[in-house]
């Protein structure tokens, strides 16, 4: 495999180049580039803010007393004096009885990775054969794969929990985690990527004599990597918050994930915005923490080294 | 990337079998009955209770355990996940179902009947309250057994009125007291040319003024919507007028404030506290969630709410509607005559008072509401002389919901919801909204009857019968009670004196009659 | 299965052989695949063609036996005058696309920049950032009442832009994407939030405008009014035209094939269609139909006058078409939408412009709804797979062009969209698919469907109707008409767009 090098670019390497033209020098166009770079801040700045705005509210109605909840001030006790908000929220979202929150907290955690996991490896294993080698028929498969996705998941429901109770997966992680790990999606998603790869390196890796296999893990897999990180991301966020599934397959209060945990916040019993708002916000941290570590991945560049003779 | 696989893999395998092992321990030494219920702290005080009184009662294993362990299983909110477990055969022994509920279930069949074991355990219509039996029997046979029941009221907060210079309303009034005051108080509360911050009272609706003026939803003999008449478009004008043009009421624009969902507390009860919302519409439970600002008032150091609670009011004849949480028995449970057990306990003194002092609406069985701990609860003395309107509502005016076999709840309140919306957004006028009601439902019913034919004796039955009833109605005559399904009508025509019977047979009397013999 | 292999016997091994590898590739996913989606895929395949009611036959009535009913459901479905307006819910809805997919490659090109390169001036926004905090944290102290909540939002944004500039683009990126942590929970109840008629932002914002415009229509005289529906609707006309000449001109320059523009043009037609069945837009059908047909005129004159200088195959260039196309529609219907409200200005301005109700609104519910998306849409998935996609362009490409002298625009279009192409085939496919099986979620949370039925899309259609009421076998049936409708799209999608994309 020595003949073709797969090499990252750093980071800083956009598809555009750097603002700073090479006639850097001139003061007009020191002063042009500034202004283009810090214009680009600002409307970078102002998006963020626009969408930044839910996390914001979700911050702070986290804080707030149970009577503040449905006021329009978003600020907890309209003050900005943070001591007199409501931080204690937090700790009661432990201290709740029936709340298992770290219980769930780690079946959340471990069914949304299991998933993750098993099916960047059945995905991308489909989607080289779709994307990377030639067979009869193939495309033919690929379109049936695609159309299965066309049926609103709800009229499947009723059969696919029958299928559950006959493989007495009822109750059990095994169940959410199983079926949620072949997708079609994920197949489609990372085909996509797989096709945009260069042809040429396989009739490379052809003459070398490299069998399909390491074709498939030493060459592509690497190379679509950008694809691999951005389906781990969806699909991680996706089960981690998945609802509809879970809340018929489980049953045991230990075995429930966050989201069907939450749901107590809005019961019956009062609705505890504030309470549901604070687990919420430390709901999310994983998701920040996966995506902040992911996400350079996702734009790691990369170059196709020469392929020498 | 090997290595990194591998090392996901082995960390993965790790983390689950460190979960499996700090998993509680779920096997059982007796049998398991899951109860399907809502997500509710209430639930483990009650559940540790049931097991107690299997103990009381001695029905314990020869270890002098409780015979069965009960476990919670949450999932009240979601009705679909009940009906698809119960039809793959793994539904909950014990099933907590709305009022409006039970028909769907009957139809689809997996209610196990009750009736016997109801007689021989005590958890029949004798144990539970006259106006809440027809929302438990079908066809003459009990389904379910309340765990509450409430009775909708007008909760008032008097501190609202006197602020404003007002005195609170009576405990009875008309609904001509009830536009004049609410002017009154919106007109004061609220500078002109400015927002609206305050209103009147929230929870009223269209529904509840017909059944006020004398119209239910459907007719007599529930086989067909009723709702195209006189009274109900004067119902749906009176809360145009009140939510347009007055004022008074919340409109949809409103209430879309804060809650995501129609259904218990939201921006309401905040609104009420803070003093914005004079009244609300609702059962006893609300207390639950106004004892929470209590609570927090008393740590501030503000006075307690001022609270008083009054009937809705009234048109024709004073009325409020009745409704219950009850539980059903899954017929394809393992362990049905537990699940039996359950529900008798559900009527005994232990369950009753524990809903007495939680003041989750109203207990199942009537005879707890003379106790001094329901009429004045020792550490809320700011509630005393609350608690006995609703009981005492619950013997008068209360009514059942008029549910009818031939067409789904979800499916009308869809139909007439969809109307009501049309009209309160001026696409429609009052009349066509009436009429496209009673079409689309009527339409509604029909269909079902095609896909259901097994309904259609009964519903030509019952059809011939109406239109007895409605010949004797045209000629002024007094018309059999036997021959009236709809609880709501039921009522009206008792207390209009229009049943041919003596009056001993009102909605207070205590035998189950819902039904069409 | 295989025809080309049968005739050389040698060929035909290793035809075989290739074959099962790539069986043998795709056997993990399959394999569950088959259990997971593709039985109950054929059960509810098969469950649409019978009469199977939740509450006549289960397991708890033995003697009830489903039954084959044929094409019942189907022909029940398009009977049923409320399928064809939820239908037109969810189309309409699905306008929202184009723009949607636009918005995410613009933030994805944003984000794909190097924002790092602050021309060796960071620290004077470092200073102003940390200035801009100190004051918040002073005001703070002293506790500050009614300016409170501006004081929050302008420290808000300094936080990002200090974050931004320290940060560079991986604190835009997970601002952006940050929505999608929150998803559900917090997203959709702050929209309804957002939409309070009474007390939103929105609205607060919205009426000392609208209030302003009120105040400066009633003097106007209504000519002026009449003359700016008019100058609308000529707008919706010279869009038309603007659309057929780009048309056009790919059809000259040979990037388009005749079977490839037929769509595309329809697709621009529409919304004269509509103007047809349209009770506000009726006054205005008889002179839009002549601007039409003389438009449609003009451009095919102009096709027939400059003829082809390349030919193109049949199917050639639909992708690039038909999300013109897709754009330019919207475009027209907003046109169309704005002329008759700006027709009614005076009269609605004599009463005082009111703010929109949103979401209890019949006639903006949707509308708002579209808004909600197209925010979404911003930070969405979509955008990482542009983000992904963008840094996978190879830079000589860009360098040839600069070499050539290429604008801006010319730069996007010759090298960075054709470059996005497999992309872009997958987020067009994913959000027709997601676009037409939408508004299930919206709808449960924020308006149940209504008011009065005008945010029901298919989607809740197939679960109120069909779900909540144990009509399975009708339910099937909704959501395999809906299949058949998505599948027709996508093989359009297929056939033209793939082709562009394996090249």
């Amino acid at each position: 495999m020595s003949t073709i090098e797969v090499m990252p670019v750093p980071p800083t390497a956009g598809p555009l180049p750097p603002v700073p033209a090479a006639d850097a020098d001139r003061p007009a166009a020191k002063v042009r580039a500034f202004f283009r770079a810090w214009g680009l801040h600002l409307l970078l700045a102002i998006m963020a803010f626009g969408l930044t705005l839910p996390f914001l509210w979700m911050l702070l109605t986290s804080l707030k007393p149970l009577a503040e909840v449905g006021s329009d001030n978003w600020l907890p006790g309209s003050t900005l004096n943070i001591w007199q908000w409501h931080w204690h929220n937090y700790a009661e979202v432990f201290t709740t009885p029936g709340i298992h929150f770290t219980s769930w907290y780690a079946n959340s955690l471990l069914i949304a990775s299991w998933v993750t996991f098993l099916q960047l490896f059945t995905s991308s294993l489909a989607a080289f054969s779709f994307a990377r080698l030639q067979w009869p028929g193939r495309d033919r498969v690929f379109l049936l794969y695609l159309a299965t996705m066309m049926l609103p998941g709800l009229v499947m429901m009723v059969p696919n929990y029958q299928i559950m109770i006959s493989l007495h997966l009822v109750d059990t992680f095994t169940g959410l985690i199983v079926p949620a790990a072949f997708t079609a999606f994920g197949t489609f998603l990372l085909r996509q990527f797989m096709l945009s790869i260069p042809t040429s390196i396989d009739e490379a890796a052809e003459i070398d004599g490299a069998s399909k296999w390491r074709l498939y893990w030493d060459i592509i897999l690497p190379l679509a990597r950008p694809g691999l990180v951005a389906l781990a991301i969806f699909t991680f966020i996706g089960n981690y918050q998945n609802i509809f599934w879970p809340l018929i397959m489980l049953r045991s209060t230990d075995k429930y994930t966050l989201p069907i945990g939450l749901m107590y916040f809005d019961s019956s019993r009062g609705q505890a915005t504030q309470l549901l708002m604070a687990a919420s916000a430390m709901m999310v941290i994983p998701l920040i923490i996966v995506f902040v570590v992911l996400q350079k991945q996702l734009v790691k560049g990369i170059q196709l080294g020469a392929v020498k003779g | 990337m090997k290595y990194l696989f591998a090392v996901i893999a082995l960390v993965l395998v790790g983390a689950s079998v460190a979960r499996m092992l700090t998993l509680p321990d779920m096997t059982s030494t007796v049998p398991v009955l899951y109860w399907v219920t809502d997500d509710n702290p209430a639930r483990v005080e009650q559940v540790a209770l049931f097991e107690k009184w299997l103990v009381k009662k001695g029905l314990v294993t020869p270890q002098g355990l409780p015979e069965c362990e009960l476990r919670v299983d949450t999932a009240n909110a979601d009705a679909d996940k009940k009906v698809i477990q119960a039809v793959s055969g793994v539904g909950g022994d014990i099933m907590d179902t709305g009022t409006a509920d039970l028909s769907y279930y009957h139809a689809v069949g997996f209610l196990h009947d009750v009736t016997n074991a109801a007689h021989r355990l005590g958890f029949d219509a004798d144990h539970t309250w006259p106006a809440i039996v027809p929302s438990l029997f079908i066809d003459g046979r009990q389904y379910r057994f309340p765990c509450n029941v409430y009775v909708n009221m007008l909760w008032v907060n008097e501190a609202t009125f006197a602020k404003y210079g007002l005195k609170p309303p009576p405990h009875r009034w008309t609904i001509d007291d009830f536009g004049r005051l609410g002017k009154e108080l919106v007109d004061a509360a609220n500078p002109p040319g400015q927002r609206r911050k305050v209103f009147f009272a929230d929870g009223l609706s269209a529904g509840m003024l017909a059944d006020t003026l004398g119209v239910s939803t459907y007719n007599e003999t529930m086989t067909a919507c009723a709702l195209n008449d006189p009274r109900y478009i004067k119902a749906l004008r009176l809360i145009y007028q009140w939510t347009y043009q007055d004022h008074l009421l919340p409109s949809a624009a409103d209430k879309a404030d804060f809650a995501t969902q129609p259904g218990y507390a939201g921006a309401t009860l905040q609104l009420f506290n803070a003093g914005r919302m004079a009244m609300f519409v609702m059962g006893r439970y609300a207390l639950i969630q106004l004892r929470e600002f209590n609570k927090t008032r008393k740590e501030e150091g503000q006075p307690l709410l001022q609270m008083e609670v009054v009937e809705p009011p009234y048109g024709q004849l004073p009325i409020t509607r009745t409704g219950t949480r009850a539980a059903v028995v899954y017929q394809g449970g393992k362990h049905i005559p537990m699940a039996e057990e359950f529900l008798a306990y559900l009527a005994s003194k232990d369950y009753n008072m524990q809903i007495v002092r939680d003041a989750d609406a109203l207990p199942p069985d009537p005879r707890y509401t003379q106790t001094q701990a329901f009429l004045r609860p020792p550490n809320h003395p700011e509630e005393w002389g609350l608690h006995e309107q609703f009981s005492r509502a619950a013997r008068t005016i209360a009514v059942a919901y008029d549910i009818s076999p031939f067409i789904l709840p979800v499916t009308a309140s869809r139909l007439i919801g969809q109307e009501n919306d049309a009209f309160m957004n001026g696409m429609e006028d009052a009349p066509t909204a009436a009429r496209h009601m009673a079409l689309y439902v009527d339409q509604a019913i029909q269909r079902n009857l095609q896909e259901n034919p097994s309904l259609k004796p009964a519903y030509a039955k019952l059809v011939k019968i109406q239109a007895r009833i409605d010949a004797l109605r045209r000629q002024g005559r007094p018309v059999p009670a036997a021959w009236i399904t709809n609880p709501y009508y039921r009522f009206y025509y008792q207390r209009r004196g229009w049943l041919a019977e003596s009056a001993t047979t009102s909605a207070g009397s205590s035998t189950p009659r819902v039904c069409r013999r | 299965m295989n025809t080309t292999a049968a005739s050389a016997p040698r060929k035909s091994r290793k035809a075989w052989r290739s074959f099962w590898v790539g069986i043998a590739f795709i056997t993990p996913n399959i394999l569950g695949f088959l259990a997971f989606t593709t039985i109950p895929l054929v059960l509810s395949l098969a469950m649409a063609f019978t009469n199977w009611d939740l509450k006549l036959q289960n397991m708890f009535k033995p003697d009830a036996h489903i039954q084959f009913v044929g094409l019942a459901n189907f022909v029940h479905l398009i009977t049923q005058p409320q399928f064809m307006t939820y239908l037109g819910n969810t189309l309409y809805l699905m306008m929202g696309i184009p723009f949607s997919i636009a918005a995410s490659l613009f933030a994805a090109m944003m984000l794909s920049k190097d924002t790092r390169a602050g021309g060796g001036r960071t620290y004077l926004w470092l200073l102003a950032s940390a200035g801009l905090l100190v004051g918040c944290l002073m005001l703070t102290v002293v506790g500050m009442g009614e300016t409170a909540m501006v004081i929050l939002l302008a420290g808000l944004a300094a936080v990002i832009l200090l974050g931004g500039v320290l940060g560079g683009p991986t604190v835009y990126r997970t601002l952006f994407y940050l929505p999608n942590f929150t998803a559900g929970v917090a997203t959709l109840l702050l929209w309804k939030k957002l939409y309070n008629p009474q007390t939103g932002p929105v609205n607060y914002a919205l009426s000392p405008l609208l209030d302003g415009l009120s105040a400066a229509v009633r003097p106007t005289p209504p000519l002026v009014f009449t003359i700016l529906a008019w100058v609308l609707l000529a707008l919706m006309l010279l869009v038309l035209f603007l659309g057929l000449k780009r048309l056009s001109t790919m059809w000259r320059d040979g990037d388009l094939g005749w079977r490839a523009a037929l769509l595309p043009v329809a697709v621009l037609a529409v919304p004269f269609v509509v103007t047809a069945f349209w009770s506000y837009g009726r006054p205005f059908l008889v002179p839009l139909a002549i601007g039409f047909a003389a438009v449609l005129v003009l451009a095919g004159a102009r096709v027939w006058r400059a003829g082809r200088d390349f030919a193109a195959a049949a199917a050639e260039g639909f992708g690039n078409a038909i999300m013109l196309a897709a754009l330019l529609m919207v475009v027209e219907f907003v046109c169309l939408g704005l002329a008759p409200v700006a027709a009614h200005l005076p009269a609605m301005a004599a009463a005082g412009l009111e703010p929109p109700g949103w979401l209890v609104d019949i006639y903006w519910a949707k509308p708002a709804l579209m808004i909600m998306g197209f925010w979404a849409a911003v930070g969405s998935n979509n955008m990482l797979l542009y983000l992904a996609a963008l840094t996978n362009v190879p830079q000589e490409l860009y360098e040839a062009a600069d070499i050539d002298g290429a604008t801006r625009f010319q730069r996007f279009w010759n090298v960075t969209w054709p470059q996005l192409a497999p992309t872009t085939f997958f987020i067009v496919v994913m959000s027709v698919i997601g676009g037409l099986q939408g508004g299930f979620d919206a709808a449960r949370v924020m308006t149940m469907g209504g008011p009065a039925g005008s945010t029901t899309t298919l989607s809740y259609f197939i679960y109120t109707e069909g779900f909540q009421t144990g009509r399975l076998g009708y339910a099937s049936a909704v959501a395999w008409a809906l299949f058949i409708l998505v599948f027709i799209i996508t093989m359009f999608n297929w056939r033209f767009g793939n082709r562009y994309v394996n090249d």
